[in-house]
């Protein structure tokens, strides 16, 4: 209470004061953004200027209107002068408003310095760090994502000349087949050919001796069947001959028919 | 029951000059700044229920900043960020029954509203000189009109921290004076009818339910709007129309 007794002088400097001290111990936390804490403070100390001097205005008043003032300091005195009496808005009572722009100066002060220096960087720390997580895990998706891409570009491709080569080989073990096949075919027509040959000259061979037989068995039964009918007697020769003539006309009419 | 008997302002600190009034600021600050260093005090990559509040906040006052007063007002985030939670938490504290609500005091808002034209007034002059002024004379204005219409821009720009200060105000008294009066309608009816007033009681005591959460959206509309104005007006001073 004995401060205010002291002067205006006192008086008008405390919220300033009170401002510029937190302003001060505060400045630290605030490296960044410094204009913008110099206006709020600006700010902070046009509210506290009106607030001491009205303040010094109204206790000057109060001295004069109630010297028995400092008598009975409280609760009371402000409502039965200023609420309760005139019945008006509490909120009209000039009588409060030094007070509360003080304490508006100080508070507001205070939450201005406490989120600015301590509660918004730590916050925006918190989802910048979140933030910065995703965008991270969202690089390494897409990276991961290009890799497989990639991967399986160059499976296809590997893919595909496997098939190319896979072709080209199928082509050339098939003409390769294709000619073997061919030769073996060759050689087997070639022996096969000459067996034929070979066969139908065993099988001319074997003609020729049976049909002489066959000539020379007629011969001999002719002259056994003129003996024993006719008793005339005549030559192998003979008969022979006489085969072979009839067989040659046999010829004749054979290919005339 | 006198329903402005809640305003009235005491001192509980007489050398200090603390009263009511500014021990409910001094809660305010204490409880947002509390709020939001608890909810950060372990951060987790997926946020919990108190962190998600805190970010939310957050975020949405960057945001608000962002669209209202465009990317130049980065650095203006904490000091809107800290009128919002200010105004926020003493529109929702001053809802407590029993506790005072500084923000129904026009001397507070008009503070209040006094900073943040100081702020803007100063941005303005320091970040354009006195092209500043151009402000107050919209362009392609023949200078007849400019005559009227300079002094009339300049009184619309006087009279921002009078709207901005008794639009807060004039919200948070009706809304808790309404509040006050209709809870006196049931005290008024036990008090004059006795069991039959309990009854009748009733009535009122369920409008002021749902006055109450009205009053709610008002304390965070309240603070928006407040907020999205300093915004606008700082937008105003970096962008000049």
């Amino acid at each position: 209470m004995n401060a205010w007794t002291a002067g205006s002088q006192a008086q008008r400097s405390f919220p300033l004061r009170a401002t510029v001290a937190l302003a001060a111990g505060s400045a630290a936390w605030v490296s960044s953004n410094r204009w913008v804490t110099l206006l709020v403070v600006l700010a902070l100390v046009v509210v506290g200027i009106p607030a001491s001097g009205a303040l010094a205005a109204e206790r000057n008043q109060v001295h004069q209107a109630d010297p028995g003032y400092h008598a009975a300091p409280g609760e009371d005195t402000h409502d039965n002068e200023h609420g309760g009496e005139h019945g008006g808005l509490p909120q009209l009572d000039k009588s409060s408003f030094p007070a509360q722009l003080l304490w508006l100066a100080i508070t507001f002060s205070l939450c201005y310095f406490l989120f600015s220096g301590v509660a918004i960087p730590r916050v925006s720390q918190v989802i910048a760090t979140r933030e910065n997580r995703i965008a991270g895990d969202l690089d390494q998706a897409d990276e991961l994502r290009d890799q497989a891409e990639k991967l399986t570009h160059s499976n296809d491709e590997k893919l595909s000349q496997a098939y190319q080569q896979a072709g080209v080989e199928l082509t050339l073990s098939r003409e390769e087949s294709d000619k073997t096949k061919a030769a073996l075919l060759a050689e087997l027509e070639d022996h096969l050919a000459v067996q034929i040959a070979n066969s139908q000259a065993e099988i001319a061979r074997n003609t020729a001796g049976a049909l002489a037989r066959i000539e020379s068995e007629a011969a001999g039964l002719a002259c056994a069947v003129l003996l024993k009918l006719t008793g005339k007697k005549i030559t192998i020769e003979q008969a022979t001959a006489a085969v072979k003539q009839l067989n040659q006309q046999e010829h004749i009419v054979g290919d005339a028919v | 029951m006198d329903p402005l008997h809640q305003f009235e302002i005491q001192y509980l600190v007489e050398a200090l000059l603390l009263t009511n009034s500014g021990l409910w600021m001094l809660l305010a600050v204490i409880t947002s700044y509390s709020l939001m260093m608890l909810a950060t005090s372990k951060p987790t990559m997926v946020p919990g229920r108190l962190q998600l509040v805190a970010e939310m906040l957050y975020s949405f006052v960057v945001k608000m900043v962002n669209d209202n007063a465009g990317d130049q007002a980065r650095p203006f985030i904490p000091f809107i960020f800290s009128l919002f939670m200010f105004i926020l938490f003493g529109n929702l504290l001053g809802l407590i029954p029993g506790s005072f609500t500084f923000t129904s005091h026009i001397i507070v808002t008009f503070g209040l509203a006094l900073m943040v034209i100081t702020v803007v007034t100063i941005l303005g002059f320091v970040k354009h000189g006195l092209h500043f002024l151009e402000l107050f004379v919209p362009k392609g204005v023949s200078v007849y009109i400019a005559v009227f219409l300079v002094p009339i821009e300049l009184i619309s720009y006087l009279t921002r921290p009078v709207s901005l200060s008794v639009r807060l105000f004039a919200n948070m008294m009706a809304g808790h004076a309404m509040l006050k009066v209709f809870a006196g309608f049931s005290v008024l009816a036990v008090g004059a009818l006795g069991t039959l007033g309990g009854v009748i009681g009733l009535l009122p005591m369920l409008i002021n339910v749902l006055l109450t959460g009205f009053e709610l959206l008002v304390a965070v509309l309240q603070a928006y709007v407040f907020s999205v104005l300093s915004c606008l007006y700082i937008r105003d001073a970096l962008e000049l129309h």
